[in-house]
């Protein structure tokens, strides 16, 4: 691409605590979707003979959940869920907000207005709560939660971009594009978006981790992926109500998972913004 | 300042018949209408339409917003299905509770993360501001039921300290009565603000430490301490006012987990409770509320925010 | 007032009862960077007397402020410093923390560029003074305090002092905030205070006062005063000696008349004789001829723009009207808030004007629908101030000077490429540049490849804001030499805005200088600028520093005279 891009990628690689989230994320990755190929585990057969047992008993390294399914084998597909839904989620209110946001920016008057106001009136209600009047009229499945997680979460990267293209829609280039007769879309599409990239990658990242963590409270509240199905967040909340059984176990891996993940987002966020505006402070 | 706070009311006012507009539309979007909600999935459509038209739901759907309207502008949100109660009724029980358990909640965030956002910004790059970053988002990212396990765990039952449940009283008073069974979810309802807010004051503290009139402070023989407490942070304060009234909505949604954790009997528990039983005028007169609660305190935050910043007060006069 | 004749000044330091104030002495400034080591200042020794105003000039890179901040310990972390900086007795770079801080503000006081930024923006101008008299005169009452305050304002020439105490730095105007800056600066009556492109930021007229203040502090307490200035207007206007600097080393120093009069180095004589001088029209620059037979390129009459709310709408512009011909330089000069950018603006149909009407190759713009109007800028082109953002830094200077092609859909992909490298030619870039990126390029090559972008598509009105302001010196010389010869070359019209009287006087065949909005005066500019009959102009051109200390002097006698009832 460009040499500026190319230095960013540079700067991002010297943060070290940047580059080890990173590295964490891919092996998460890899051992959710390459995992089951090398250990297979029955996912949606129930085994009651099986259930509750503590790691290490009858070959089972992490135990098994009180259905009987192994629990290693669980939480790999309960981190295909997690991570499938937050990714898509994370990635489509990131775009949905940064086309809206852009445009209100670069129209301002009454256009800017309008599209803010809406935006005004998302952020007022508190995505829980839209989630779980959702999730009683809707049956979830994982296409309808990614669906959802981003219509609720799209409302701040908009007003993030919305800012940022206020900024730069008065930047000289812009203007000397508009003498020379070029358009609005001219303007944001080859202008403004690629240079609030900046903000929207670094965004996008924080609204993955946020989705993960919003995907986990969903289920907790009972709306999560149907059975046979799981995410780390139904995980979880399925293995509280057992702890004092003490079978921790079904509690502490996909407790960690979350943990793990959404820590290893944000860490790349924050090696991605200070990537990003050390080349724009440079001057 | 005058023309200012009217512009906003009025930006606020609009969200505000928004909102109404989406509660109304999401009352209307239920398959088969509020009737199956209350008749059941086994109602004949005779039923159906015979509740329609005592209940009003078979007139034009502008005419309905009409009367919806009126009928909250009168104070009037409904019966519960499930529970005997008005809406209306519930919540003025509940929401005072909600708010003490979040305002608390809140100032103990707050009174934490200032100190220590500036004390990160000021050892920034060192060792302890590493580590207190890295512990700070790992509080970020631990979701609140697995704290709340945690807590419950380590301090009700290894060491007995504190009780594992919400006190139940019906009155503030009597919440405030047993406050040791308040610790816990105050400090589960802190901790994810708490990191929020603190990882902002650092950025914030430190995009203004590279401010000019900080140089000048320098230069005239000013302490790095006085930089950051009094020139710095007057200037992130009045930022950090603004992000709360962002934060609200967030703050409202936390409260559901929280008091369904700890059965806290507040509007988090209630909404909870009623999203369990489709119980529809509950769930939509507390989305309307707490949504209203929202934009109003969105709007307190914003004047207040140009109260304190000389720069908008003084733009306006 | 301040105008003693020279002869007393240039007695030895000596004789005026002077002493060093600030000795600097083989003082070298490194940054530690991740792959490497820069040298900013590399051994360089200048010496401060007490009661002389010395005068630190150099273009961007030359060290100067490094220098300056140096001496108040104000480097960052990674500055490595070396050298002597001696304060009376005592060794600055030897200073303890609190030791140093303790000399900042107390006897070594600092004036910064911009007082807006500077100044903090919560704080009240009282509470920021006070603060500095609190620091280093403990042991006063508040109300004391409060006094000296007013006293210190009132110093510094700012009306009405006890009222500003509750003021906040937006509600005052720039030259009321830089006084208010230099009002801290000498609260406490420093030996020494450090003027780091103190005018810069601001307008001329506004500048002469200030410059005005720093000859009154001198005078009055015998404070030595630093003026770090690329100006050479105004080292010729306030200094008493004058240090060259160049890549981190001292140059040149000399008294400021033996500097200009017979400078000895290359480099200065090169800095000299690259300041653009007020001139009567040199031979070469087209002559209006009054109603000529020319093409009318631009035409503007009774031009009114509006900006603001609702209801709280300002004029910015108030019935303003010109008249371009084809190859005809007009110069539209004015100060900050007159409006002139505006009119540059209006007149490519960026803004709608609220009255008025602006025609361009004959065509009403308001009349035009959006496809003529973009047919019709084909023929206009822009250039901007700041080279830091007049090109989008995510594309390459070549796809930044095709845009106007592409926006256009005129040729295609290899006739584009050729004409990219024709008009990178023209602008004395090579076809080299057109791979690299912005950051890649120095100022004045961002401005060139600005001005490349402006004549790939042959305009026939070009619109010139201010496109030198923001570069060096030196810089600035060369790209208005390569933008005449375009001009004469290609013959486009043009509308150069600036804030310049020397810049316009070498360009333009007509001026124009507006103030608040309005036209003040118009007319060639032999008469205009030698000769003007508006009160308005004549203080404009009195007020703008020429580069030569004598002829400044006598200026300043005269304008002064003609202030004084």
């Amino acid at each position: 691409m460009s040499a500026a891009t190319d230095s960013v990628y540079r700067r991002f690689l010297r943060h070290r605590l940047g580059v080890a989230g990173l590295v964490v994320i891919v092996l998460l990755f890899g051992f959710c979707f390459l995992g089951p190929v090398v250990y297979h585990t029955n996912q949606v057969q129930t085994n009651i003979l099986a259930a509750n047992l503590a790691p290490g008993v009858q070959g089972h390294p992490l135990g098994t959940t009180d259905v009987g399914f192994d629990e290693l084998g669980r939480l790999m597909v309960g981190g295909r869920s997690s991570l499938e839904i937050g990714l898509a989620a994370g990635l489509l209110a990131t775009a949905i907000g940064t086309i809206w946001g852009s445009v209100a920016g670069y129209a301002g008057g009454w256009l800017d207005s309008v599209l803010m106001r809406i935006v005004d009136t998302g952020i007022a209600i508190p995505a829980l709560f839209l989630l779980l009047v959702a999730g009683t009229i809707v049956r979830p499945t994982v296409g309808v939660l990614i669906v959802i997680i981003g219509v609720v979460s799209w409302l701040v990267p908009a007003r993030l971009v919305r800012a940022e293209s206020l900024t730069l829609a008065n930047r000289e280039y812009v203007l000397t594009m508009k003498a020379l007769g070029g358009g609005s879309a001219r303007a944001i599409g080859r202008h403004i978006v690629p240079n609030a990239i900046g903000t929207v990658v670094v965004n996008a990242t924080f609204q993955v981790a946020d989705a993960i963590l919003l995907v986990a409270y969903v289920s907790f509240l009972g709306l999560g992926v149907p059975f046979p199905g799981t995410d780390w967040g139904g995980m979880l909340s399925n293995g509280i109500s057992y702890t004092y059984d003490g079978y921790w176990w079904m509690i502490v891996p996909p407790g960690v998972a979350i943990i793990l993940v959404v820590f290893a987002f944000n860490v790349i966020g924050d090696a991605l913004r200070d990537a990003f505006e050390l080349r724009l402070g440079s001057r | 300042m005058g023309r200012f706070v009217v512009q906003r009311a009025a930006q606020a006012a609009v969200v505000v018949v928004l909102v109404t507009i989406v509660t109304f539309l999401l009352l209307h979007a239920l398959p088969g209408g509020p009737a199956r909600g209350i008749l059941g999935l086994k109602a004949t459509r005779i039923q159906i339409e015979q509740f329609n038209k005592t209940n009003g739901f078979d007139e034009p759907l502008p005419r309905q917003y009409w009367s919806y309207l009126v009928r909250l502008l009168h104070g009037n949100l409904g019966t519960s299905y499930k529970l005997n109660q008005s809406v209306a009724s519930l919540l003025v029980e509940r929401v005072p509770k909600t708010l003490l358990l979040t305002a608390m909640s809140t100032a103990v965030a707050l009174v934490l993360a200032v100190p220590l956002g500036v004390w990160q910004a000021l050892h920034r790059h060192r060792v302890g501001d590493h580590v207190t970053s890295s512990l700070v988002l790992v509080g970020y990212a631990t979701p609140a039921f697995f704290l709340a396990l945690v807590l419950v765990i380590v301090f009700a039952e290894k060491w007995p300290l504190l009780p594992p449940e919400a006190p139940q009283g019906t009155s503030i008073s009597a919440l405030l009565a047993h406050f040791s069974g308040l610790v816990l979810p105050i400090v589960t309802g802190a901790v994810t603000t708490l990191a929020a807010f603190s990882r902002y004051v650092r950025s914030s503290v430190l995009d203004n430490l590279a401010e000019d009139y900080v140089r000048t402070a320098r230069a005239k023989g000013v302490s790095e301490r006085r930089i950051v407490w009094i020139h710095v942070l007057r200037n992130s304060l009045t930022s950090l006012v603004a992000l709360l009234g962002y934060y609200l909505p967030v703050l409202f949604g936390g409260a559901v987990v929280v008091e369904s954790i700890y059965n806290y009997p507040g509007v988090g528990l209630l909404f909870w409770n009623a999203a369990q039983q489709s119980d529809y005028p509950v769930l939509l007169g507390v989305v309307l509320v707490i949504s209203v609660a929202t934009v109003v305190g969105s709007l307190a935050a914003d004047l207040a925010q140009a109260a304190i910043d000389p720069r908008v007060r003084g733009a306006l006069r | 007032m301040t105008d003693e004749p020279r002869g007393a000044r240039d007695a030895a330091p000596s004789e005026r009862g002077g002493s060093t104030v600030l000795q600097v002495s083989g003082l070298s400034v490194d940054f530690v960077g991740r792959a490497q080591v820069t040298q900013a200042v590399r051994s360089v020794s200048v010496a401060v007397e007490r009661g002389e105003i010395l005068a630190l000039v150099g273009e961007s890179g030359s060290g100067k402020s490094v220098t300056a901040m140096a001496v108040m310990r104000l480097l960052p972390p990674t500055a490595r410093v070396s050298g002597s900086i001696r304060l009376g007795e005592i060794e600055l770079t030897a200073c303890s923390a609190p030791e140093i801080r303790s000399i900042r503000g107390s006897r070594i006081g600092m004036v910064f560029q911009d007082p807006m930024r500077a100044l903090n923006p919560v704080f009240t101008v009282g509470w920021q003074v006070a603060e500095t008299i609190r620091l280093h005169q403990p042991g006063l009452s508040h109300a004391e305090r409060m006094d000296k305050v007013v006293d210190v304002l009132e110093r510094a020439g700012i009306p009405e002092p006890r009222r500003r105490l509750e003021q906040y730095p937006h509600e005052l105007s720039g030259g009321l905030r830089q006084r208010v800056m230099i009002a801290m600066a000498v609260a406490n009556e420093p030996e020494l205070v450090i003027a780091d492109e103190a005018t810069t930021a601001l307008d001329v007229t506004v500048q002469a006062e200030i410059l005005e203040l720093f000859r009154e502090l001198r005078d009055r307490t015998g404070m030595a005063i630093v003026v770090i200035t690329h100006n050479m207007g105004v080292v010729a206007d306030v200094a008493d000696r004058v240090v060259v600097m160049r890549a981190g080393e001292v140059v040149e120093q000399a008294p400021v008349e033996k500097l200009f009069g017979r400078p000895e180095h290359a480099y200065t004589q090169e800095l000299l004789s690259s300041v653009p001088r007020l001139s009567r029209p040199a031979v070469g620059v087209a002559e209006p001829v009054r109603g000529d037979d020319r093409e009318t390129v631009l035409d503007v009459r009774d031009l009114a723009v509006d900006f603001g709310p609702r209801g709280r709408r300002v004029r910015a512009v108030d019935g303003v009207s010109l008249r371009i011909a084809a190859g005809q330089v007009v110069g539209l000069v004015g100060e900050s808030g007159s409006g002139k950018s505006t009119v540059g603006r209006a007149a490519l149909g960026l803004y709608a004007p609220g009255a008025g009407t602006i025609s361009v190759l004959g065509q009403d713009l308001a009349r035009l629908s959006r496809r003529e109007l973009q047919r019709l800028r084909r023929n206009c082109a822009l250039v901007l101030q700041d080279p830091g953002s007049s090109l989008d830094p995510r594309m390459t200077i070549r796809q930044s000077i095709a845009e106007p092609m592409a926006i256009n859909g005129v040729g295609r992909r290899s006739s584009r490429e050729r004409r990219v490298a024709e008009v990178l030619d023209m602008v004395r870039l090579g076809a080299g540049f057109a791979g690299r990126y912005p950051h890649e390029l120095s100022g004045g090559q961002l401005q060139r490849a600005s001005i490349a972008r402006a004549l790939v598509l042959e305009p026939r009105l070009l619109v010139a804001d201010e496109p030198t302001s923001a570069l060096d010196v030196s810089v600035q010389a060369s790209v208005l030499e390569v933008f005449l010869d375009l001009q004469r070359e290609i013959g486009f019209a043009c509308l150069f805005i600036t804030h310049d009287l020397a810049v316009v006087s070498m360009l333009a065949s007509e001026v124009i200088i507006m103030s608040q909005g309005r036209v003040v005066e118009a007319g060639a500019p032999g008469s205009v600028l030698f000769d003007p009959r508006e009160e308005y102009t004549r203080r404009l051109v009195a007020a703008a520093p020429v580069p030569d200390p004598v002829e400044q002097r006598r200026r300043r006698h005269e304008r002064i005279a003609s202030l004084r009832p």
